[in-house]
Parts: structure tokens; C-alpha cells; sequence
């Protein structure tokens, strides 16, 4: 059985809650904004159904030709759809930010004989400078695989 | 299926563990997939017969400390060793490979490349000028915009590359995106304002 939709609205907000407790804020600004903008797509609408001016039935004008006409339209995500966008974004972030990360070190490493570190530093503006550390990464590998786990199991049981 | 009840608080658990804490900030993994894309591009100049890639900062060849430049910069800065890659290929001007270098438009503004391939001759100029200089965007062979992204990709991005390579005038000119549902997606040609703003997927590649 689904999960309720009280469920999917509790996950939904443990998780995004967890996101922005670990500093993933920008993580549920883009799902907001996206979730905000609806899907996308383009379809046909009879323009003969859309009131052109006013809101009582007798006083509106109608555009006055019937067939379909082809416009952009925004469909809102059902709290099913959400959540999964949600736990998507979320998996990209730590997952994807790890392989990403990881990448990057046996890259370099492979690449550079006697390299320590790999640094990521600002130039004149005030950003926080930080390091990619081969061995920090590796040691994430299997708390990277724990939280996939449980990820995939949440989106099993939706 | 019911929700096992620990399940959410396991989730909760489980993401605090994964993270590593520099890494957290949407900067950050914007930083780490320019390297990334660094990466990639080296890669790209290996397969297609570079006899030559070094990787060098201003100081050394193959530097122990191997610095990415996360905000725009000049080539002539010193503030700090940032590190870059030469390329050779056989009976070709020699290439340099640059991460978050200010260049020059068309119009003469100055627009930040996330990853850049120049000709060094020109990179030399500007890093040896008593002035601070920046390359001129005809001499930069390719120039990626790199965005890291965990939703879908926003209008404003397809509008701001759009904006850029109408000054830009290099001869590849590519954004790189890690989104949602989309891994690496190469934007340009001649139906790029269409894939600007569809976000095209064209293609996956990793580094290992």
C-alpha cells in the first residue's frame, strides 16, 4: 500500500528540515523553485473555454475562434511527485557531490606525482576556501552508501 | 509498502554521516565540478593525441599543492600559486587549461570562463604584463560554463549563456551542467538557443 499522503507531507518535511540542518539549504531552495514552476509542457487549449476579460459568465468576452491552440502549460506536482523530486535533489547533493569530489582526487592524484592536496582557494573576495582530502573521501564512501540505502527504501515505500 | 518508523529518522541519521562539511555549500560543489570538467577536458586532450600534459602552477611543474581558483581572476595574480595544465599536440601551439579566468568579450567586458583552454602564447602575455591583462576571447579555444545544480536547470542559466556567447567569440563554447536528471549536457552550435534553454542531454562522461 502507498503511503498516505499525511506520510508523504511528514517526509517530505523531515527531510527537508535534515537538508537544512546539515547546511543543504540551497538544495531545497532549487526543489522549492522548481516545485514552484510546475512541470512544463506544451499542449493545446480550446481558446473557446478561456474567458478573455471578467468573471461573470453573462459579461465575458470569448476569443471567438474554437479550435485548439497550442500553449506552454504548468501542471502542479502531486505531494508524491515532490517528495521524489525532493529525495532526487537530495541524492545528487550528497551522492553526486561525493562521486564528484572523488573523481577529482583520483584524478589529480593519478596526475601528480607526490601530491598532498588539493586546494580550492577564493581570489580577493571573501569565500570559504576549502581541500580535497583523498582520504576523508574514501572514508565517506560507506556513510555515502548507508544513506543511499535508506534513500531507496523510502522511495520504495512511496 | 508502510514506512518502516525509524525510517525517516535513520534518513536523517544517515545524511549527517555522508556529508563531508566542506562540501556542503552549493560553492562548493560548483568548485568541485569545475575541477571536474578540468578533468574531463584533460582527458579529451588525451584522447584525441596530446603528447604532452603537464600540470604546472606559476612557480613549479607538478606542484605538491595543486590550487583551484574558485572566483574570478586574472592570470597575472600572484595572490595565489593556482594551478593550471599545459597541453601539447604534435606541430600545434601549445594550450594552457585555466579554471575561473576573467577573459575579454568581444565588446571588451569581461566575462568569467569556469574552465578555459587558451593558447599559452596568449595566456603569457597577460601573465607576464606589467598590467593586469586579460585574453581576449578570440584566442581562447574552448570555454565551459560549469553549473552544478540539484534541481532542474533555471531559466536565468539559458539566458546568461546566451548573453555570454553573443561576446564571446572562441571557437568552442560549452555549459556544463550536473542537474536532477542531467549529467553532463554540452550547449552551442548552431541550434544552441534552443538547447540553451531545453538543456539538452548529449552525452555522459566520467573521469574513471
Amino acid at each position: 500500500m502507498a503511503l498516505s499522503a499525511g506520510e508523504i507531507d511528514a517526509a517530505y518535511s523531515a527531510l527537508a528540515q535534515a537538508a537544512k540542518q546539515y547546511g543543504l539549504e540551497w538544495v531545497v531552495e532549487q526543489v522549492e523553485s522548481q516545485i514552484a514552476l510546475g512541470r512544463i509542457r506544451t499542449g493545446k487549449v480550446r481558446a473557446k473555454e478561456v474567458p478573455l476579460r471578467g468573471t461573470n459568465d453573462d459579461e465575458v468576452e470569448r476569443m471567438s475562434k474554437g479550435r485548439p491552440l497550442k500553449f506552454t502549460l504548468s501542471d502542479n506536482y502531486s505531494t508524491q511527485e515532490k517528495l521524489e523530486i525532493l529525495i532526487q535533489a537530495l541524492e545528487h547533493a550528497v551522492y553526486g557531490v561525493w562521486l564528484t569530489a572523488s573523481a577529482v582526487s583520483t584524478f589529480m592524484k593519478d596526475n601528480i606525482p607526490n601530491l598532498t592536496v588539493v586546494e580550492f582557494l577564493p581570489e580577493g573576495i571573501s569565500k570559504k576556501p576549502f581541500t580535497v582530502v583523498d582520504l576523508e573521501i574514501r572514508t565517506k564512501q560507506q556513510a555515502v552508501e548507508h544513506f543511499q540505502a535508506f534513500v531507496r527504501e523510502l522511495k520504495e515505500a512511496i | 509498502m508502510p514506512l518502516r518508523p525509524t525510517l525517516l529518522a535513520d534518513i536523517q541519521t544517515a545524511l549527517g554521516h555522508a556529508l563531508i562539511p566542506s562540501l556542503t555549500s552549493v560553492s562548493a560543489a560548483n568548485d568541485l565540478y569545475e575541477a571536474y570538467l578540468f578533468g574531463i577536458i584533460i582527458q579529451a586532450a588525451r584522447a584525441e593525441g596530446a603528447n604532452r600534459v603537464d600540470f604546472r602552477s606559476r612557480t613549479q611543474t607538478n606542484p605538491t599543492v595543486f590550487v583551484f581558483r574558485t572566483s574570478p581572476g586574472y592570470l597575472r595574480s600572484t595572490t595565489q600559486d593556482y594551478g593550471y595544465a599545459e597541453l601539447e599536440f604534435h606541430g600545434k601551439p601549445v594550450l594552457e587549461v585555466h579554471l575561473g579566468v576573467r577573459i575579454a568579450g568581444a565588446s571588451g567586458v569581461l566575462h568569467e570562463c569556469d574552465v578555459c583552454v587558451l593558447l599559452q602564447e596568449e595566456a603569457n602575455v597577460c601573465r607576464n604584463s606589467p598590467t593586469t591583462v586579460a585574453p581576449r576571447s578570440a584566442r581562447v579555444i574552448l570555454s565551459v560554463e560549469a553549473k552544478f545544480y540539484a534541481g532542474d536547470l533555471g531559466l536565468h542559466l539559458g539566458r546568461e549563456f546566451l548573453g555570454f556567447l553573443s561576446d564571446i567569440r572562441c571557437v568552442a563554447r560549452r555549459m556544463g551542467c550536473q542537474s536532477r536528471e542531467q549529467n553532463i549536457v554540452g550547449i552551442g552550435g548552431q541550434d544552441q538557443t534552443r538547447t540553451a534553454f531545453l538543456g539538452l542531454k548529449v552525452g555522459e562522461r566520467k573521469l574513471d
